[in-house]
């Protein structure tokens, strides 16, 4: 029997990892990916409601991937793939919130209607620029990134060179990883 | 009107640019924040490991029963609310399917 041109292009496709792939793969995470997957967690739950902790945060997100609730999309990093779903887990947590609380959800409003959601994310945002009150690089840099901007326009604006600008990225990853190291934010 | 007005999307884009940089940090700023931290390095390692060891031996409980994507059960554990003391959580449809979000063994 003739193959079919989907079957063809299915057959040509590289197969989606299984349990066991995501299993070794989080077994293979070398100890810098261990700190960069904790800091991702806890940079992502900072404004959660419900009390859900980096832990949980993470847990879920590994839970997920090795059920395959998540699948992992053959040639995504998995510390990539992980930190895309804590995110949505994120999403989906603050959609719980709402229903437990019999909130109505609001629906493509970009969160201006939901001003628990807002007033959470107004809380981490003055967190995450207090651990840089000492630095003004640093802080034109992430109030920069939250206007969205992308890196040519953040130095234009700010008068930075490539040089400054690189180093001060530098800066603002250390930060985030010694706060991802540490028990607690500021 | 400047993404300030609007806390929730400026930290949409804030995280998501700091993920990334999380993401692509060289390993000798992950070693050199570290060293600065002075925590020690296979407390923290361990801490991780064993939250992995924990969500892979829950997925091997409940292997049988993997929930469906996104699937809406199972607020409780994360408001601290158990099920049984919630009376709609018996008449919900979904009440006998597994949580969406796991119970960790804390």
């Amino acid at each position: 029997m003739a193959s079919t041109p989907q079957q063809v292009k299915e057959w040509g496709r590289p197969a989606a990892p299984t349990r066991r792939d995501v299993g070794a793969a989080l077994a293979a995470l070398s100890e810098e990916d261990l700190v960069r997957l904790r800091a991702i967690a806890r940079l992502r739950a900072r404004s959660l409601p419900g009390g859900m902790s980096w832990s949980d945060l993470l847990h879920e997100a590994v839970l997920r991937a090795l059920t395959g609730a998540r699948p992992w999309p053959p040639g995504v990093p998995l510390l990539a793939f992980l930190a895309g779903v804590m995110r949505s887990l994120c999403d989906e947590q603050w959609r719980r919130h709402r229903r437990h609380d019999h909130l109505p959800t609001p629906h493509d409003s970009g969160g201006v209607d939901d001003p628990e959601r807002a007033c959470a994310a107004a809380e981490a945002l003055a967190a995450i620029q207090r651990l840089f009150a000492s630095d003004a690089a640093a802080l034109m840099v992430i109030t920069g990134l939250i206007s969205g901007m992308a890196a040519e326009d953040i130095r234009r604006h700010y008068g930075l060179t490539a040089v400054e600008y690189d180093t001060t990225r530098r800066r603002i990853r250390r930060t985030l990883l010694r706060h991802g190291l540490a028990w607690s934010w500021p | 009107m400047t993404r300030m007005s609007y806390p929730r999307s400026g930290l949409t884009a804030l995280l998501d640019a700091l993920e990334r940089e999380l993401l692509a940090a060289p390993v000798e700023d992950v070693r050199d924040a570290w060293r600065e931290t002075g925590r020690a390095r296979n407390i923290v390692c361990e801490e991780v490991r064993a939250l992995l060891k924990e969500a892979i031996a829950a997925s091997e409980d409940g292997s049988a029963a993997t929930p469906p994507p996104d699937t809406c059960a199972g607020l409780d554990r994360l408001l601290g609310v158990s099920r049984k003391l919630r009376p709609e959580a018996h008449s919900h449809p979904r009440a006998s399917a597994v949580p969406a979000w796991s119970c960790r063994r804390h």
